[in-house]
């Protein structure tokens, strides 16, 4: 069950990424004023990243805080890999490096 | 969770000029990350609570208003540091997340916490670096 857990966590982290690329296309478009903070995306982005904190509360229930700190580093790589899909970002041979020592670190400390 | 914003425009047009940090902005940044890391405490502490009680709410809500200082002073920081350099130094987040986790919550810290901790920070040192 504890990895049941461990992968929603990851979930979580995935979604609350997704969130960051939706913030990434907002801020690419041209926008004045309020509307810069509040718009469409702005909004979805905000609500995703609270219903994912909401939950991330309810896992830690079952998780300790370290596991669960160093499982948000994910972050770091799914924020990378989906700015390459949806943002046509490049990925050099070093971020895909720094990708997986922090895949693999996070193997090593949830075993 | 991973904080939002990180890679705001803001944050992108601030990281491209080249600035010399102070003294002072790199202890504010780092005051930024320790109130930070406490959200982690504080939804932790609130997993300890029922559902919508009280004190779950009450924690909870105390996570969520760390994060939104946290977003506005993070611009703050971005206005005075570097982004990539500002990303780098976030991951002292994970330390601090460690270090709480012992003394506030007396979780055991085994060898693949800290190894496996370790390879994070290499990661997310190559992930970040300009």
């Amino acid at each position: 069950m504890y990895y049941f857990y461990i992968v929603t966590f990851l979930f979580l982290v995935l979604i609350s990424s997704f969130s960051q690329v939706i913030l990434k296309f907002s801020a690419n478009e041209d926008r004045k004023g309020l509307k810069i903070y509040f718009n469409s995306k702005v909004i979805t982005a905000y609500s995703i990243y609270l219903i994912v904190l909401f939950f991330s509360a309810v896992l830690y229930r079952y998780i300790p805080l370290s596991i669960g700190t160093l499982l948000e580093s994910a972050g770091y790589a799914f924020v990378l890999i989906l700015s390459a899909m949806f943002l046509k970002e490049r990925i050099t041979v070093r971020k895909l490096v720094g990708t997986i020592f922090i895949m693999s670190g996070i193997v090593l400390c949830i075993l | 969770m991973n904080s939002i914003g990180g890679v705001s425009d803001t944050g992108r047009k601030a990281g491209k000029m080249q600035k010399k940090i102070t003294i002072k902005n790199f202890l504010f940044m780092n005051a930024l990350f320790i109130i930070y890391s406490t959200a982690g405490v504080f939804l932790k502490s609130a997993s300890f609570y029922d559902l919508f009680s009280a004190y779950f709410i009450f924690y909870f809500a105390l996570a969520f208003i760390i994060l939104v200082l946290y977003a506005i002073g993070w611009q703050q920081v971005l206005k005075r540091i570097p982004l990539s350099n500002a990303y780098l130094n976030k991951s002292i987040v994970i330390i601090w997340g460690i270090i709480w986790s012992v003394i506030i919550f007396h979780e055991k810290i085994d060898a693949g916490i800290i190894i496996g901790g370790f390879l994070i920070l290499i990661g997310i040192f190559l992930v970040v670096k300009e």
